[in-house]
């Protein structure tokens, strides 16, 4: 009598432990894929910032003018590359464009399919010695819970203006 | 019979407790690398802008290094005692702190200027001074420019010199 008594309580005891430690553990696991999800999103994002931003600042610093000018699109008069001895100006023409959410650059994409690229503008600086052209953009990625956009900014000077 | 099942609860109650310890630990490594994750693409965002900085300091000296670098169009100091924006289509230095607008992505950038003190004979830099070169010549045609970024809690600064190479 008394021995099934305690079984009971047992039991009772039991359930409620193991419905916690069900409760805990599937918390912690859903935090871990949300974390992991978010990672992978910023992840995305930095990387296509980072690639599109160094790419386009070195294009704009090797080039010596630009031939036409919109604030989602340049045309640059560049060295055919570094060890060419194209003259500039008169070289190379190179173009950067963003269109439907993406950046590309001579026709290529610069940025990946896995990103978004939801705002995208260059400024012209025009100086008597100098000229620079100021990118601003704004890439996204994913979405819900592993929503994550961020903006970046990036000033270069036509090395070839001088 | 009776001890066994005493035993048992005794032991739950450890494995729970284990359970609980290593949860929590994972708990806390996953938190850690969810601000790690934050940090880190909020560093990338400042780090590009520190470069814009630089490069608009540049793009200050091609645009007049009288009226844009020298005294007394900038105050020397050791300290950050202006502030960069970019403000419809020009960068803006203001003298005001502490910074009232970002740049981009809510990153501050601070600045300051300071003298060049050279060897008189090697004409080496040997010093920074916001006042007089002692035992060295005061070199009026290059500043060293110090620029600060600051977000969130964090701070990272960029030294370096610009001479006054167009002669304007």
């Amino acid at each position: 009598m008394m021995k099934r008594g305690t079984t009971l309580m047992e039991l009772v005891v039991y359930i409620a432990i193991l419905t916690m430690t069900i409760v805990f553990v599937a918390f912690s696991i859903v935090q871990l894929s949300q974390t992991y999800g978010k990672a992978r999103s910023e992840q995305r994002v930095a990387e296509a910032a980072d690639t599109a931003l160094e790419r386009i600042v070195r294009e704009l610093r090797l080039a010596c003018s630009v031939t036409t000018f919109s604030g989602t699109s340049i045309t640059l008069d560049t060295f055919a590359d570094f060890s060419s001895a194209t003259a500039c100006p008169g070289g190379t023409s190179r173009t950067i464009a963003y269109a439907s959410n993406k950046i590309t650059i001579a026709g290529a994409d610069l940025t990946a399919p896995d990103v978004t690229v939801t705002a995208f503008d260059f400024d012209q600086l025009s100086g008597t010695v100098s000229n620079g052209i100021r990118v601003t953009m704004t890439v996204e990625s994913g979405r819900g819970k592993y929503y994550v956009t961020r903006s970046y900014s990036a000033l270069a000077i036509l090395r070839g203006s001088y | 019979m009776h001890r066994s099942r005493g035993f048992s609860i005794v032991e739950l109650i450890v494995a729970l407790g284990v359970l609980a310890a290593s949860f929590s630990t994972i708990y806390g490594a996953v938190i850690l690398a969810d601000r790690s994750v934050t940090r880190a693409a909020r560093r990338t965002q400042a780090l590009f802008i520190l470069e814009e900085a630089v490069e608009a300091m540049r793009y200050r000296r091609d645009s007049g290094w009288t009226a844009n670098i020298a005294s007394p169009a900038l105050t020397l100091s050791t300290t950050p005692n202006y502030c960069l924006t970019y403000v419809a289509g020009a960068y803006v230095l203001t003298a005001t702190s502490p910074c009232p607008t970002a740049i981009t992505a809510n990153v501050k950038v601070a600045m300051n200027i300071q003298d060049v003190c050279r060897n008189s004979s090697t004409g080496d830099i040997v010093g920074v001074t916001t006042g007089v070169c002692s035992g060295s010549t005061l070199d009026s045609d290059t500043k060293r420019v110090t620029v600060t970024a600051s977000w969130d809690q964090f701070t990272e600064s960029v030294d370096f010199y610009i001479a006054d190479l167009f002669g304007n």
